[in-house]
């Protein structure tokens, strides 16, 4: 088993350097310790105690639960500070004609941000690969559906991912191998839903979840306690801390309050050192053979352009100017309604069922696809703030709050940008972090493509809650953030315009690899998650391929 | 199960389509703040006596909830968070007793509340038993979750989210009947117009999809 | 690393349950043809419920009864043998006599001597029925397997197997079962499965500095590293008294008693890998035995430890001040109540079991809840994993420290067990490190072999000591 060596002053070698502990970086980094490389990571935030968070939830307000505050439960370092929106925190500054779309929730935090996430694990579509040779809009990957496919089903097995195993109730339909378990049983909601939506095209499919109803490997049961978001409080989800445990036990050390802030490379422009403010803002250096930065979509970028040094004056891995452009996230629209029937959503894990009929045709030259997910929330807290609204009391406002919280419905709709290079992540001229670091700063505006798109939704929506005989139909009027982050560090074959090739390894440096959402050249409208676990599996490999070749 | 240790809240059996009269002598006989007094717990915070104001706090709060089985450690704490949080909430309870003295359901007495002017501090006491914060707005002082009032209308069929409900896969199982009226009770404010941004024609009665069905492409 | 128990505890109760029950009952066997498949399926149901695969089968997919599963002792690996019928590699060349031999005397085909890790001093007691049953279903139905198990290799002097004479000449008692005649054929078929074959008492009867069962205290409870095994004397106080028939058959069929007790570690392994195997007729013989055995009384104890413990009111003190909770308090709500309610007491339908009236919580010896909090639940009965994940180094959960483990379980022995145990943290880091047995335990549940490790030494330093004297 390889360590990292550590200095008399603190400073650290090893074979791989990764920056951010998060699903990601924690998968490649017990991929690579397991094969025997020394391993060290950086992460900017704390290590927290679940116990601790699930307390942190219980214990907050009313109106923020109901209101999902999904941030202000994880306790943040004082160094390292993250989106805070119960009040706003202005981390990230946000412009734009849809600035407020990118409200995005992220934590810094070793285990990263799988620690709030559903656990839907979805695949992009072969044809999402191709947006530019389909439909002539957006860009083509570096890579096809087929390239990354082997490396979906690792990811898949290494989340212990539910699947349904029936082909008709896949999405995509193409795999090599089947989920590690079967589908996440329906619950009650579900199987009616699909009985009055699918005759109309909709296609309701179960949604592929980093959970199982069986006990993986030592993750328990799920038992469907409907608090998936923001903590699953019996660690029965997939979080990434599950990696971080067995990087650790393969060797891999984790510092903890590491804040990367400075990269230097050689006269062959290969990365050399990391280096970090710990908590006590003293500087310490990370050397290795090969560096890799995950740190998320908002984070990756805004690393990169702040250790700009004199042989990378724009910053770093970014001879192209792409590095920051073409920020993306499934910009969506929430429609709530009360269907004329009881459903009972609540019942199991938080998400369950997702329609997605409308995610592939013909029309996404012209306008954005969509996924609805049927929120498996319970509906409780929203319908007893809506019953006291209606100023009921007694035995007419429990009433109230059985009928509502049995017949509501929430449809969360995920739309697709197209990378557009004016959406941009640039440091901020004004505002800096506690260690003097410039805050990112983002303009966004989702787009024609994404308006039209909502126009079409918003179409798909009403004839969904007519199915179901909706009332007091809502549809934000606003677009919302999905923390799905994407672009900032795009892949493409070209290094005039891309930032990493499809190993996630970035043109300008050989040794740098810069995997995850950042890297992804098209948006699809699913969660990113297990495409960026592939996409750092397949890294991985080519980072033990240069290994094994001599190149590292 | 016949060991009368197990029942709890939980297994109180009925939704409110139960009559209100069943539903509080159901949690009176099972409720855990009601067991014998051998098993209540020790960790009582109250174990000292109510105050005076506390007292009437919680005898206010039983009648505008219509629930006998308060806790009164929730209703010691939830009466210091208002207090707090609300100059002179002290005094809108009393007055608010002197219209709860005539006993009467919580609807008789929101008449009479409304007429005294006491609509909203009745109906504000309501909300911060159902929903156990003081009020709705961020980070307002809370002092309840699992014991809220709001998740015992659904405690048959939902999970107070974090607590595991039953086996893996209970869900799968029919949910138990809704047992209320599925429309609604009260006229509802008509839905907000739908946003400019994405207005649209109106929708289509029964046509297909615009798009085409996934499953023809794969 | 939760999940790294390993399974030679069952060795403590790998012994063959219901070995030789139908001939306890008397059903003679037809040895016509037709008999020879009944005499297969009875081997095989032996074999089944006597757990042979517990060691003799490789876990995660090794085959069928090929050996290789190293059983740990303080000396070294004691690999389990190849029992199929595999002429090269295992006992296809055995004649039901060596066979015999093997199990009862502990004596190879070749004549060298096995280690007691195979409890052939149990296995002493079988009729010659069982065994001939036993020996048509590993030479008839057992696929064989040609690949050779690992050979074990203990150092000098252990690794000198003709020593074990002299632990034959002390402990193999090379006698049959002889029933009770003053007894019920229920209470001798108990007894049988019971305590002749080692069902029972290997685990629950304690033990002499020798390794010895101390004659008197049958079933009335022992250490077994990081585990207990209780005392399940029928004394009302400190055993199994207050439990019904249907209560302790229930338990042996499910490993569950809502009320009373679950069971995990070494006990939950001998349900999911041979009790639940049991016929019903099997089941309740043992109970009737287990009843009907002299009662044993712990002067320490004063109620049972099933009564201990009532529902929590807590949660209602708690929620909203998060800054004035203990330690043990903030980490029974955040990792423990999400299954086990903020009162305690479990789901609804019992599947998350309730903390008060629970022999692990009102026990007068914590090893048991801290086990638990520490190492989990993992039971497979009737195809459903019970499964409670562990908090100890790894946990996907949480990981909990010495401290934390002390100050959460003294919080739920306080709120719901037995409020005179108190938890320090070194006796966390002492069940961590498989319990308060430094000589013998190397590992939770490996006692057996520990114990067999351990007699070998004994043995080996009498011999020394022997020898020297000769040569004096």
């Amino acid at each position: 088993m390889a360590h990292p060596t550590f200095s008399s002053t603190g400073d650290v070698t090893a074979d791989v350097v990764i920056v951010g502990s998060g699903v990601v970086g924690a998968v490649i980094a017990h991929q690579m310790a397991a094969a025997g490389h020394s391993v060290v990571m950086l992460e900017a935030g704390l290590r927290l105690k679940r116990s601790d968070i699930v307390e942190n939830w219980r214990n907050m307000s009313f109106h923020n639960r109901v209101h999902s505050d999904f941030q202000g439960l994880y306790p943040q370092a004082p160094l390292a500070p993250a989106p805070l929106y119960f009040p706003a925190n202005d981390y990230v500054g946000l412009s734009g004609p849809d600035g407020s779309a990118f409200q995005q929730g992220y934590l810094r935090t070793v285990g990263g941000t799988t620690w709030h996430w559903a656990a839907s694990c979805w695949r992009h579509l072969p044809a999402d690969f191709r947006m530019k040779t389909n439909y002539g809009v957006g860009r083509d990957w570096a890579i096809s559906y087929d390239d990354l496919e082997p490396y979906y089903c690792r990811a898949e097995e290494a989340m212990g991912v539910s699947g349904p195993h029936d082909p008709e109730l896949q999405s995509p339909r193409e795999r090599s191998r089947p989920y590690p378990r079967d589908m996440i049983p329906f619950g009650y909601g579900d199987r009616r839903v699909a009985e009055l939506v699918n005759p109309h095209g909709f296609h309701l499919v179960p949604i592929p979840q980093g959970r199982s109803i069986q006990p993986f490997e030592d993750r328990p049961s799920c038992c469907g306690n409907n608090n998936c978001q923001p903590i699953c409080p019996i660690g029965a989800m997939y979080n990434g801390i599950q990696h971080v445990v067995k990087a650790e036990d393969a060797g891999a050390v984790v510092l903890d309050q590491a804040v990367a802030y400075r990269i230097d490379t050689d006269d062959k422009n290969r990365v050399t050192a990391i280096h970090w403010y710990d908590a006590d803002k003293k500087s310490h250096k990370a050397t290795g053979r090969t560096f890799v930065l995950a740190c998320n979509g908002i984070e990756t970028p805004r690393l990169l352009l702040l250790a700009a040094n004199e042989h990378n004056p724009t910053g770093i891995a970014n001879s192209s100017d792409q590095v920051g452009r073409n920020m993306m996230d499934h910009s969506g629209v929430h429609a709530t309604f009360l269907a004329n029937e009881p459903l009972w959503f609540g019942r199991g894990p938080a998400q369950s069922s997702c329609i997605v009929g409308p995610r592939d045709g013909g029309f996404r030259s012209s306008y954005s696809a969509n996924k609805m997910i049927l929120n498996n929330i319970s509906r409780v807290g929203p319908a007893t703030q809506q019953a006291l609204e209606l100023g009921l009391v007694g035995q007419a406002l429990e009433n109230e709050i059985r009928r509502r919280a049995a017949c509501g419905v929430d449809l969360s709709v995920s739309l697709e940008p197209l990378p557009d290079p004016d959406n941009r992540l640039t440091l901020s001229k004004t505002r800096r972090d506690p260690l003097g670091l410039a805050c990112p700063d983002i303009h966004y505006d989702v787009g024609e493509y994404v308006r039209k798109g909502a126009t079409a939704a918003a179409d798909q929506i009403r004839q969904v809650a007519g199915l179901l005989g909706g009332t007091e139909l809502r549809i934000t009027t606003s677009f919302n953030a999905n923390n799905h982050i994407m672009g900032g560090a795009i892949m493409g074959t070209d290094p005039k315009d891309s930032v990493v090739d499809g190993d996630c390894r970035a043109h300008d440096h050989a040794n740098l690899w810069l995997p995850g959402g950042g890297a992804m050249p098209s948006a699809s409208v699913v969660n990113t998650t297990l495409s960026m676990v592939a996409l750092g599996i397949k890294a991985a490999d080519s980072i033990q391929a240069d290994f094994q070749g001599g190149r590292a | 199960m016949s060991d009368p240790l197990r029942i709890g809240p939980d297994a109180v059996e009925s939704g409110p389509g139960v009559s209100r009269r069943t539903l509080m002598m159901a949690t009176a006989v099972a409720g855990v703040s009601t067991l014998a007094p051998e098993m209540l717990a020790p960790g009582r915070a109250a174990a000292r006596a109510l105050s005076a104001d506390e007292a009437r706090f919680l005898a206010v709060s039983k009648a505008v909830t219509g629930h006998q089985d308060l806790n009164p450690d929730i209703a010691t704490r939830l009466f210091a968070a208002m207090v707090r949080t609300f100059p002179g909430y002290g005094a809108r309870i009393e007055a608010l007793s002197h219209l709860t003295g005539g006993g009467g359901a919580p609807e008789e007495i929101l008449a009479r509340a409304e007429e005294a002017n006491q609509r909203q501090t009745m109906l504000g006491l309501v909300a911060a038993w159902f929903t156990g914060s003081v009020q709705d707005k961020t980070n307002a002082p809370m002092v309840a979750y699992y014991d809220a009032l709001m998740y015992r209308p659904t405690h048959d069929a939902l999970p107070v989210p974090t607590y595991c409900f039953a086996a893996p896969a209970w869900w799968t199982e029919a949910p138990p009947p809704l047992g209320v009226p599925v429309t609604s009770p009260v006229p509802v404010p008509a839905p907000a117009p739908p946003p400019v941004g994405i207005q649209s024609p109106p929708p289509p009665q029964s046509k297909i999809l615009p798009t085409k069905p996934p499953a023809k492409e794969h | 690393m939760i999940g790294k128990r390993g399974r030679a505890a069952r060795v403590r109760y790998g012994l063959g349950a219901a070995l030789g029950v139908m001939s306890m009952t008397g059903i003679a066997l037809a040895q016509d043809a037709g008999g020879d498949a009944a005499l297969v399926a009875r081997g095989s149901y032996l074999a089944t419920a006597a757990d042979c695969a517990a060691c003799h089968t490789a876990p995660h997919g090794g085959k069928p009864f090929a050996g290789g599963y190293g059983i740990a002792s303080p000396l070294g690996s004691i690999y389990a043998s190849n029992i199929t019928p595999s002429k090269v590699a295992g006992i296809g060349n055995y004649t039901e006599a060596q066979f015999s031999r093997a199990v009862r005397e502990g004596i190879r085909g070749d004549g060298a001597h096995l280690y007691p890790a195979m409890p052939y001093t149990s296995y002493a007691k079988l009729t010659d029925q069982d065994i001939h049953a036993l020996y048509a279903y590993f030479t008839h139905e057992v696929r064989p397997v040609d690949e050779r198990a690992p050979v074990t290799q203990l150092p000098f002097p252990f690794n000198l197997r003709f020593s074990m004479m002299f632990w034959n000449a002390l402990y193999l008692d090379n006698s049959r079962f002889a029933p009770d005649p003053s007894k019920s054929a229920e209470v001798n078929r108990g007894a049988y499965l019971a305590i002749a074959l080692g069902h029972c008492d290997t685990c629950h009867t304690p033990r002499n500095v020798m390794m010895a069962e101390i004659g008197g205290k049958e079933l009335g409870g022992a250490s077994l590293g990081s585990w207990i095994a209780p005392n399940v004397t029928p004394d009302p106080v400190s055993g199994i008294g207050n439990w019904s028939s249907d209560d302790l058959f229930r338990y042996l069929k499910t490993g569950d008693v809502p009320g009373k007790a679950q069971a995990a570690g070494p006990m939950a392994e001998a349900i999911e890998h041979s009790f639940q195997h049991l016929t019903d007729d099997d089941l309740k013989a043992i109970v009737a035995y287990v009843r009907q055995v002299p009662a044993i009384r712990d002067g320490a104890d004063s109620r049972p430890r099933d009564s201990f413990g009532v529902a929590s009111g807590r949660e209602a003190v708690i929620r909203g001040a998060p800054g004035t909770l203990d330690n043990g308090e903030k980490l029974f709500s955040g990792d423990c109540a999400a299954c086990h309610q903020p009162g305690g007491q479990g789901s609804k339908d019992a599947y998350y079991p309730q903390l008060f009236h629970n022999a692990a919580v009102g026990a007068s010896t914590p090893d048991n809840l801290i086990a638990t909090i520490l190492e989990g639940v993992d039971r497979t009965v009737g195809g459903q994993h019970v499964f409670m994940p562990g908090f100890s180094r790894g946990s996907y959960v949480d990981e909990l420290s010495d401290q934390d483990v002390a100050d959460v379980g003294n919080y739920v022995l306080t709120q719901f067990g037995n409020p005179a145990v108190k938890i320090s943290a070194a006796d966390v880091a002492s069940i961590r490190h498989g319990g308060p047995k430094p000589l013998l335990a190397r590992v939770g549940g490996y006692i057996v072999p520990a114990m067999v490790g351990a007699a070998i030494v004994l043995l080996a330093l009498i011999g020394l000591v022997v020898a020297r004297r000769r040569k004096a």
